[in-house]
């Protein structure tokens, strides 16, 4: 974004950094890339599919979904499409539609690239709540712990928001000091909760702080599936309002938009969705800050456009990150304990870099 | 479309009181008066409050105390949406996405006329197209932002305030960052958005000569205070210009616009004509050549 009107020579200008000259241009990239991001996610729904301790031909696990008998086929397959891989692959796509769009949100609200639900610790509010209703009332229902993750999640936003705006704005930098501040402390006091109420076998609680699916079914998938219909359509309902709010506050108030109640109900969708997504798989890293930096490089600001294409890259980016974690763990790295890494991982270790390079060539800020 | 046979609307404060702290105001008290049709003009020195009351009179802030009203209502009981319908304001270094095209970020200024299952029509395509015809952007509206001129981009800015159809026009310094020719080009279609549709003007400039030239009225504050206010000819005297900015200079007339200008000689603030550069100023008031200010 330009911060100056004065004399800047245009070829400095950091416009448009595809270089393309027209809008005809630009329509047809941002289709044939729509295109592209679609055929990645069936491409990466079939490779999960396929591929685990014992890959299928797409032929079988395609007569396995469609529910038709094959002799050849002995059971054990069935169960594992079925039972594992099928609402595996299925949640791992919804998660990165909630991660990355809730994203886009926030990075709406606090107007900076690093709005990752991750980053500002928003996920670790929801990590906190979630996981003290899992371990200390363990017989929660799934939607329990999934609204007190929202309700982490939406302190956490709104916890930031308070501390790092003043009147007029905030800038990165005390964003991101105030989002690890926060994830720093929300993520003690997970781990002392775990700790203080589970007795052994806490491991499956302490994937949380990572974030992984193994061992993820069906129940896990209708669990959030209602929570990313309703904030994917919050979302699209407030892209109208939040295309204006990115003009700035004064801009946005003089065209009639209602400033703060916007900026509220984009930080509730935001936390609708990471919230949500937190409840189910735990905190999986730079979803946020990933998908939307390249959805903005290639489709721009647009939330109209943003927010569909933000789905699609985010399914894409957790079914392959977690294609990637299903993989075998080289004997060299650890030979103790699961035999799968954990799809948190794999996102931290792509968005990690991203993060440095964004802070190394100064793109903190549009 | 906006072509004068809207009714005309009025904007008016009324002892309003504006601060940023509570308990220091900038502005007290303040009365204005702004008529439809008219070109009314903030001037003084940095600090005089000129760009708060701006912001008061388009509902960026929130006054302290008094109102502004807007035909006869106060304008934060109104409903922003209307309100964004009958004023519009250019902030005075507005800030978009570098993605955006011309045509895009003119778009926008129909949002306080559509809503989420209205979304742009006929009539919105036709006032954004007049829009970008009357401040000559038609043939740059697929160009991206900041591909374009200071000037360019500033007549795009204009642009979308004008896709509102606002009846009052605020522009807190329309021309500060530009050079003389894009300032002369902005003053230019400012002044003929008045004339040919009506379009009242209160705007904020540092340039005294074009504020004289270009309005109706000038208003000369002084720390939040009215110093004078009328037409340029009685306002752009040598007294309001050594109390209110504190300039020694004189007033001619411009003989091609017959509008008053001036030329600045000397400054008269407390200490700068001290040309011994004495530290002792107590009494700097008393000095010839010093005036203490309003």
């Amino acid at each position: 974004m330009s911060t100056t009107h004065a004399e800047v020579p245009q070829a400095q200008a950091p416009v448009n950094p595809l270089r393309l000259t027209s809008t005809q241009q630009r329509l047809a990239l941002r289709v044939a890339v729509i295109i592209l991001g679609a055929l990645i996610v069936l491409g990466g729904m079939a490779y999960n599919l396929t591929h685990g301790n014992t890959d299928d031909p797409l032929e079988d696990v395609i007569t396995i979904l469609r529910g038709e008998e094959d002799s050849e086929i002995g059971l054990a397959r069935y169960i594992i499409v079925n039972n594992q891989r099928y609402p595996r692959v299925l949640l791992a796509g919804l998660v990165g539609v909630n991660l990355a769009v809730a994203g886009v949100m926030l990075q709406g609200v606090v107007r900076s690239p690093m709005g990752d639900p991750y980053i500002l610790g928003v996920s670790a509010g929801a990590g906190l709540t979630s996981s003290y209703i899992l371990t200390k009332y363990v017989y929660a229902s799934p939607h329990t712990v999934s609204a007190a993750a929202f309700g982490g999640a939406l302190a956490g936003t709104l916890l930031v928001y308070l501390i790092a705006w003043d009147g007029s704005g905030t800038t990165t930098t005390r964003l991101v000091l105030t989002g690890v501040a926060l994830t720093t402390m929300l993520g003690i006091m997970t781990t002392s909760i775990i700790v203080m109420n589970v007795q052994g076998g806490g491991q499956i609680y302490f994937q949380r702080l990572v974030g992984g699916l193994y061992g993820k079914n069906i129940d896990d998938y209708y669990q959030l599936a209602p929570w990313t219909i309703g904030g994917l359509v919050a979302a699209l309902v407030l892209a109208r309002q939040a295309n204006i709010l990115a003009l700035g506050d004064d801009v946005a108030r003089g065209l009639g938009l209602h400033v703060e109640r916007t900026r509220f109900l984009m930080a509730v969708a935001a936390a609708i969705l990471a919230g949500s997504a937190v409840a189910v798989v735990g905190m999986i890293a730079f979803v946020g800050l990933i998908v939307p930096v390249f959805v903005r490089l290639v489709f721009g600001s647009d939330y109209r456009i943003m927010i569909p294409a933000n789905t699609i890259f985010g399914a894409a980016l957790v079914i392959w990150a977690d294609a990637l974690a299903r993989l075998h763990v080289p004997g060299w790295l650890g030979e103790a304990g699961n035999e799968f890494i954990s799809v948190g991982i794999v996102t931290g270790v792509i968005g990690g870099p991203l993060f440095l390079w964004m802070v190394r060539a100064r793109r903190m800020q549009w | 479309m906006t072509n004068g046979n809207h009714p005309a609307v009025s904007l008016r404060t009324d002892n309003l009181t504006l601060g940023y702290r509570r308990g220091v105001a900038v502005v007290q008290r303040l009365v204005l008066d702004v008529a439809q049709g008219e070109i009314v003009t903030l001037v003084g020195p940095n600090g005089s409050g000129k760009s708060t009351i701006l912001r008061a009179l388009a509902r960026l802030m929130r006054p302290q105390d008094g109102a502004v009203y807007l035909d006869g209502k106060s304008i934060h009981r109104l409903s922003t949406r209307k309100v964004a319908q009958q004023l519009a304001i250019l902030p005075q270094r507005p800030d978009a996405p570098d993605d955006l095209t011309v045509r895009e970020l003119v778009a926008r200024g129909r949002f306080a006329r559509q809503s989420w299952w209205r979304a742009s029509g006929q009539e919105d395509r036709q006032v954004v197209e007049w829009a970008l015809a009357a401040t000559g952007m038609d043939a740059l509206q697929d160009r991206f932002l900041n591909t374009l001129s200071g000037g360019e981009r500033q007549r795009g800015w204009i642009a979308l305030a004008l896709a509102q159809e606002p009846r009052i026009l605020l522009l807190d310094e329309p021309t500060t960052f530009l050079d003389i020719s894009h300032q002369l080009e902005v003053m230019d279609l400012l002044q003929t958005l008045n004339a040919d549709n009506g379009l009242s003007i209160v705007m904020v400039l540092h340039d005294l000569n074009q504020a004289a030239r270009f309005s109706h009225r000038l208003v000369a504050l002084c720390k939040g205070d009215v110093y004078a206010a009328g037409p340029p000819a009685e306002v752009m005297t040598e007294d309001m210009l050594r109390v209110v900015f504190q300039v020694q200079g004189v007033v001619g007339r411009d003989p091609h616009t017959a509008t008053p200008t001036f030329t600045p000689l000397q400054s008269v603030r407390n200490g700068s004509s001290d040309r011994d550069g004495s530290p002792d100023r107590t009494d700097s008031s008393d000095r010839p050549g010093t005036v203490s200010s309003c």
